[in-house]
């Protein structure tokens, strides 16, 4: 970790806002409910619509099933609210963890992954797909990254109460 | 209150010690993760179908969602399995939080709603999308709040519990 980062999470850790996460265990609990939740829109909405466009249950049309994907968004929103939130109430615990980077990591990719979906033809040849149609190859590997990276982040975030303190400070 | 000896019994035999205390990155919070992830393919498209049947995404077509139930079961069953093996860890820890039982009557409702979605409105080959709409708008309604009412209930296993071990009193949280 570079040398700079220490002293910003020291920082950090004596703010106001930090104090406040940690005041009441029951917020904190509320917290990493909401954390679940989120986590649940995301992928009973994204997930399904990855594994459409891969093919299972192809009788549902792309363009219909992306009309739940702001459902996901929210989700997806509500997990970066409550995820920045409790970095932010033990930004000691979590920036020590190489689970956590790693899970951060796997959010970026998905990030790009997303973004190539939108940026390149993917999306347009997919929005126009129809009850029984196959999806063309490109938008299909793109929907398998999206499943394997959300699923690692799954898998990642419950790894962080293993992985504490394993990054060199 | 007493507590059980059949949870310390339980504790005590090499499988149960197994999950708790090995290393192995297949141990405890593998199990967890499995957990999580079967939450998320039973949760999931449930919280998809209810959204549709009250409305959202209309350009769905209700009938061909049936085929996600196939996912629900596997999510199922899994949390069956990977629930059961993390009772198998910490019996004493959950079976005298009454959170526990909550969750788990939580659980028994939301998938007796599953079934009857499957088997009175996504399955029920009689009826037209708009009937499935307007007979699966209550069951959807009470679907999402009871797995939302697990979820939480779920959640707040880690901050509730007063017994982490058989003899070790230990307010959780």
């Amino acid at each position: 970790m570079p040398s700079f980062v220490h002293p910003l999470l020291v920082w950090l850790a004596a703010t106001k806002l930090s104090a406040l996460m940690l005041q009441s265990k029951w917020w904190w609990a509320f917290m990493m409910d909401m954390h679940f939740v989120g986590l649940t829109l995301l992928m009973g909405t994204i997930g399904l619509l990855d594994l459409r466009v891969l093919g299972f249950v192809k009788e549902l049309p792309v363009s219909g099933l992306h009309k739940l994907v702001p459902w996901g968004i929210g989700g997806f929103v509500i997990n970066v609210i409550t995820g920045v939130l409790a970095f932010i109430g033990m930004p000691l615990f979590y920036g020590y963890d190489a689970a956590f980077w790693l899970k951060m990591l796997f959010i970026a990719l998905a990030g790009v992954n997303v973004l190539m979906f939108y940026v390149t033809s993917a999306f347009r040849e997919c929005e126009a797909l129809g009850p029984g149609q196959d999806a063309p190859r490109l938008a299909k590997f793109i929907a398998a990254g999206s499943l394997f990276l959300w699923i690692g982040v799954i898998f990642l975030g419950r790894y962080i109460q293993v992985y504490q303190d394993t990054i060199n400070h | 209150m007493t507590v059980p000896l059949f949870l310390d019994t339980i504790e005590k035999t090499n499988f149960s010690t197994w999950l708790r205390e090995s290393d192995s990155l297949f141990g405890f919070y593998f199990i967890l993760a499995v957990h999580t992830l079967g939450l998320a393919m039973l949760v999931g498209p449930n919280a998809a179908i209810d959204l549709r049947l009250l409305g959202f995404g209309r350009e769905i077509p209700i009938a061909p969602m049936k085929k996600w139930f196939k996912i629900m079961w596997w999510g199922l069953g899994i949390n069956t399995v990977t629930g059961v093996l993390l009772f198998w860890a910490y019996p004493t820890k959950a079976a005298t939080n009454l959170d526990f039982y909550i969750k788990l009557l939580c659980i028994g409702l939301a998938v007796w709603i599953v079934y009857r979605l499957k088997t009175h409105v996504l399955g029920d080959t009689s009826l037209s999308e708009a009937a499935m709409e307007a007979s699966g708008k209550t069951l959807a309604g009470w679907s999402l709040f009871l797995w939302f009412a697990a979820i939480l209930a779920g959640r707040l296993l880690a901050y509730t519990y007063t017994w982490i071990l058989y003899g070790q009193y230990s307010p959780g949280g």
